[in-house]
């Protein structure tokens, strides 16, 4: 009996000491700064908050310090072998350019958001991090001081970078005067409208727009009569492809500036930027919404609009299907004319119809950026490596391709045939790294010189007097909460044409006048005010 | 001749609702296996047109990868239910027992965690900070081990058990680890099946744990892999100015494949447990 | 004196303790360190500083949700589903347990099987499996309705229908569960209970009532109570995805959860998202400890604490 107790015992005992220390490990208080080192006189740099963090110099240690850079992408498609080989390649190149290795962090972009928030509310050392305003929010962020103040860091460690975008766009990161986020070159200009399939516009007598700026413009009206038209010949086929809505995010059709997304009451017209309205108050507002309501009814958009937008499965194979007639996608520029032929498999490249002119604006440019960590350890080398990424070609394809003959072949100087069988195959998103327009393309996937195309693309847009303002909403919280969560239920039944807008917009209107979207509307005057004064 | 009719009753209800529950599954099947041509031009049918299997072929296309994940899942899974079967039912005996002084104590003690949580963030500090468990696969065992939902459910399947069994066997000169081990084990056997069985399937199902705390491919269990795979689907399309969606894939059957392969090994492990969850196990031990 | 007695009861039965002991380890690691994090819900975030040393702000983050017009509904329509959640599952459960008691084996395994497999299935794909059947042009009730001449329903803009289609799918996916649970309590019934009421002339009905279902009063208790604890929570996947977030359903399906989702969005302060998952907490926390109170009266057994 007590033999057999003490062995039970001493069982017990030592499952629960395994436990115990399984459990304990290493812990101690959670690390609340910055480490700290030895400070080195040629690297050492001053952010704008009031810690001072030092860096490494890598010689010194004969260890070369790695860095790590979040970005979204697809994990799925590398594999741990796949991604080492490509990891040796470019370390070893950046041993010789600047004396660091990387380490990137890919996360799908269904999880990038969640994981990214969870890394900087846990205060962890990374170094670089894409963020933008569609996801990983970068002015919520920056506003926490999340971020690094750049401003001493760029002319020393980023030349080729500072001196190719363009000073607005660095505007565009801005907030009370530091810079938080190294912009990446992409197509930044925006402007509303659809791509129509070539045979049904030349059907149709439809000329189409260029893509100049203003040029050729249809209105919505005139695009109205073209459906008419269509569904006379094809009463069956609905023509209008149902991507999305049109006042999604930007809304240059009407010639709105959004300051702060478009769930937020607060816009200014680009014809007069010194003007805050509520967007949601407008005629334009109100006549679109009429005008989808009436669309519905005749059959020019998808009878359960409403709901039908947020199936995108559906939406993929109703694209595929022959009768499919029109492509619409976020802005109507040339390279998303190639992508909508891939998408809908048309033989040949759609026809633009645009609907608004082309506007530069700050949310053109956040929609790519790339910021460095408050807690990274260095700064200065995660400068440099982005303005590397920026200004050579070899080493940011490498970084997105992988490794030639291996993972990829390349067909011509900037065409490229992914290797989807081994083991590292174009994971990463081409928009999210620094310089897009010195990226190759993929075959079949677009033109081999889109990224030129792209290029003047931008170049004619009208840039808003309002670049570099992000709007600051720490006083106004609870109301921009609030009233985003009333928009965001009327969204879908508005502007999809669910609901009779004549009965419906009052109804919105005086929940978020009781959310306080008044009070919304004079904080962001009151900082228009004082950013157009300066 | 009543009970022969109820009998009757009872079997054709049971199988009413056998029927109907497993209809929306049977779509689900369906759906994985129909081409997306068809889904859209013909709707939603029982019958498929055509069958084709592109969408588990599109998803398996990374066969290495899927049998790792397969492998981290089993591990997991296993060591996971092993362990979180005998630690909750440790905490949930010392609950049942009433005579036990700090048995008022542990049951605070437990509901209290049920209640409150601390949130996101501070649970991914203490994990990756405090403890140090990121990435690693200690991480995926651990968070999910004693949940104190679990803890109530295998005490309240404990208290089943009648205390004159305990009292007679501390009677009889038992030591508390004797009886625990030689009598409470072998009656809650049904109770250490169910808890066991949902232990089980909350390890296989899991993707979240996963998703907050592994980097490492390596390391990825399988339905955070299918998550991965089929999320960034939806995205990609949700976004495609942005991305360059270049490749033609199946979508609703895809989705649809990913649910059929995480429930397919959990069809082979019911029947496993089934065997503990039959009438057959009685007490037989109440002595007079 | 009462300490000796405490002590003298430990120290006989400190094996409870040890068997006890891992598990409180790991509650207490996992469970309890984390909740230093409710600071979070009253201060001002600043990620310079790290989250624990930003500095206090008081309530602040509580007021966005109570000064909400809409913290009425969310609230009410957050209680109303989750108490028919509670009252459906718990009945359905209980007579399917009971029924599954009576039958014989092979129907049991089949039925358990297939009862159990929903609740595997995940919220995305079983909202395909329900547009199947509640789609306006392909679904299988509008096409029946169809075929018999009626007009269809557009149930996706209809929010009163959604009291009943919410209710259907939760019971479909936890019923497998619950009964799976109540069953097993159910074996451990002594049969010669059952056997002592045929010699005593009842009937089956009454076997029922006495018997089965006054064994399984306590069980019920049990998870009824841990329900109402949890009642201001929602399953966020549930009412996010089978609903397609479409807004015209929100005066039915507009929960706490959701609705905090798309306000954060926007905002993405995490101070305020800790303030309601507090306030949901305590909430729950209040009711419990009540009806914890009124349970001891009904069953002692069942009774959390």
């Amino acid at each position: 009996m007590k033999g057999k107790l003490k062995r039970a015992l001493s069982a017990a005992l030592v499952i629960t000491l395994l436990g115990s220390t399984l459990l304990t490990g290493c812990g101690g208080s959670p690390t609340a700064g910055n480490t700290s080192s030895e400070t080195s006189a040629s690297d050492s740099s001053a952010a704008d908050s009031s810690e001072a963090v030092e860096v490494k110099t890598p010689a010194d240690d004969g260890v070369y310090p790695t860095l790590t850079w979040y970005m979204p992408g697809d994990p799925t498609v590398i594999t741990s072998e796949g991604y080492e080989a490509v990891s040796k390649v470019l370390n070893d190149y950046l041993e010789e350019k600047i004396g660091c290795h990387l380490e990137l962090k890919i996360y799908a972009f269904s999880e990038y958001d969640q994981k990214c928030s969870t890394v900087i509310s846990a205060g962890e050392h990374y170094d670089l991090m894409f963020t933008c305003d569609w996801i990983n929010n970068f002015s919520t962020n920056a506003g926490s001081n999340a971020y690094l103040s750049l401003n001493d860091l760029l002319a020393a460690n980023a030349p080729e970078a500072m001196a190719d975008i363009p000073e607005y766009m660095w505007q565009a990161t801005t907030i009370n005067g530091n810079i938080y986020a190294m912009p990446a070159l992409q197509v930044y200009a925006k402007n509303d409208g659809v791509f129509m399939r070539k045979d049904i516009a030349e059907e149709f007598g439809v000329k189409g727009s260029s893509y100049d700026n203003g040029v050729d413009k249809y209105t919505l009206e005139e695009l109205g009569d073209i459906y008419a038209q269509i569904k006379v010949k094809y009463p069956d086929v609905i023509p209008d492809d149902c991507g999305g809505v049109f006042w999604t995010y930007l809304d240059e059709a009407n010639d709105f500036n959004y300051l702060s997304g478009f769930d937020v009451p607060g816009v200014v017209r680009f014809t007069d930027e010194g003007t805050v309205i509520n967007q949601f108050k407008s005629d334009e507002f109100m006549n679109y919404c009429k005008t989808v309501y009436d669309w519905v009814k005749r059959g020019y958009l998808q009878p359960d609009f409403a709901s039908y937008v947020t199936q995108t499965d559906q939406l993929a194979l109703d694209r595929m299907s022959p009768d499919h007639m029109t492509y619409r996608a976020g802005f109507t520029a040339p390279n998303v004319a190639a992508m909508a032929k891939t998408i809908c498999g048309w033989e040949e490249e759609p026809v633009p119809i645009i609907l608004s002119d082309k506007y530069a604006v700050t949310s053109g440019v956040t929609q790519s950026l790339t910021a460095i960590g408050i807690n990274s350890d260095y700064p200065d080398l995660a400068v440099k490596l982005y303005n590397l990424a920026y200004s050579d070609e070899w080493f940011v394809n490498t970084m997105i391709y992988g490794i030639e003959d291996v993972n990829y072949t390349k067909n011509s100087d900037t065409e490229v045939t992914v290797n989807k069988e081994s083991n590292y195959a174009a994971p990463l998103a081409t928009f999210a790294i620094a310089n897009q327009f010195i990226t190759w393309v993929q075959q079949g996937a677009s033109e081999p010189d889109q990224w030129e195309k792209a290029k003047a693309f931008c170049e004619d847009a009208t840039p808003s007097e309002l670049f570099g303002y992000i709007f600051d909403s720490s006083s106004v919280q609870n109301e921009v909460a609030n009233c985003a969560a009333i928009y965001t239920e009327y969204r879908y039944p508005l502007l999809c044409g669910a609901v009779d807008p004549e009965t419906t917009i009052p109804q919105m209107l005086d929940r978020m006048e009781k959310a306080g979207a008044d009070k919304i509307i004079e904080e962001m005057q009151k900082q228009i005010d004082e950013f157009l004064g300066k | 001749m009543n009970i022969k009719i109820s009998k009757i009753i009872l079997y054709l209800i049971l199988g009413l609702i056998t029927i109907a529950w497993i209809v929306p599954i049977l779509f689900i099947f369906v759906l994985s296996v129909s081409s997306g041509e068809s889904i859209s031009q013909y709707g939603y049918t029982l019958f498929p047109r055509e069958i084709t299997f592109d969408a588990y072929t599109y998803i398996i296309k990374n066969p290495a990868q899927i049998i790792n994940s397969y492998k981290i899942s089993i591990i997991v899974t296993l060591l996971g239910t092993f362990l979180g079967v005998l630690c909750t039912t440790g905490l949930a005996y010392a609950m049942s027992r009433k005579d036990f002084v700090a048995n008022k104590v542990l049951n605070l003690f437990v509901t209290f965690a049920l209640l409150f949580h601390g949130g996101l963030i501070p649970t991914y500090i203490v994990v990756t900070q405090w403890l140090h468990l990121g990435n690693t696969l200690w991480v995926l065992i651990l968070t999910l081990l004693v949940s104190p939902w679990n803890v109530f459910l295998m005490r309240s399947f404990i208290s089943g058990i009648p205390t004159e069994l305990l009292e007679a066997s501390f009677i009889d000169g038992a030591t508390e680890f004797q009886t625990y081990f030689r009598i409470v084990m072998p009656l809650a056997k049904p109770g250490l099946a169910s808890v066991g069985l949902l232990i089980m399937f909350g390890y296989w199902n899991d993707w979240y744990q996963g998703m907050l705390y592994i980097d490492d491919m390596k390391l990825t269990p399988l339905p955070l892999l299918l998550y991965k795979i089929i999320s960034n689907i939806q995205y990609v399309l949700q976004n495609s100015q942005y991305i360059n969606a270049a490749n033609n894939f199946p979508t609703i059957g895809a989705r649809m494949a990913t649910c059929v392969i995480a429930i397919a090994p959990m069809l082979l492990a019911f029947p496993f447990f089934q065997k503990y969850l039959a009438k057959g196990l009685t007490l037989g031990s109440v002595k007079g | 004196m009462k300490k000796n007695k405490v002590l003298k009861d430990l120290r006989r039965k400190y094996p409870l303790l040890i068997l006890a002991l891992p598990g409180v380890l790991l509650i207490l690691a996992f469970n309890y360190l984390p909740l230093t994090g409710l600071v979070i819900a009253f201060k001002n975030v600043d990620y310079s500083k790290g989250i624990f040393a930003s500095d206090w702000v008081g309530f602040k983050n509580f007021e966005f949700f109570f000064k909400s017009f809409d913290a009425f509904r969310i609230t009410r329509n957050t209680l109303v589903l989750n108490l028919l959640f509670i009252v459906f599952s718990t009945v359905i459960s209980v007579t399917i347990a009971i029924m599954l008691y009576y039958v014989g084996k092979n129907m049991l395994k089949v039925t358990q099987t297939v009862l159990f497999l929903p609740y595997l299935v995940s919220w995305i794909v079983t909202s395909y499996a329900l547009e199947a059947f509640i789609d306006s042009r392909n679904g299988v009730i509008n096409q029946s309705l169809s075929a018999i001449g009626a007009d269809s329903v557009n149930f996706y803009y209809q929010p009163n229908y959604w009291y009943v289609i919410l209710v259907i799918c939760y019971v479909w996916k936890v019923a497998g569960y619950y009964s799976i649970l109540y069953y097993t309590r159910l074996l451990s019934i002594d049969p010669t209970l059952y056997e002592a009421a045929d010699i005593d002339g009842a009937t089956t009905w009454q076997k029922i009532r006495y018997i089965t279902i006054y064994m399984l009063r306590p069980m019920i208790v049990m998870l009824v109570l841990l329900g109402i604890g949890n009642i201001f929570y929602s399953d966020f996947g549930m009412f996010y995805f089978l609903t397609r977030d479409n807004g015209m359903l929100y005066p039915v399906t507009d929960v706490i959860d959701t609705y905090i989702y798309r306000a954060l969005r926007t905002i993405n302060n995490p101070g305020m998202g800790a303030a309601v998952g507090l306030v949901q907490s305590v909430l729950g926390f209040i009711l419990v400890v009540s009806a914890n109170a009124i349970s001891k009266k009904i069953d002692e057994e069942g009774s959390l604490f």
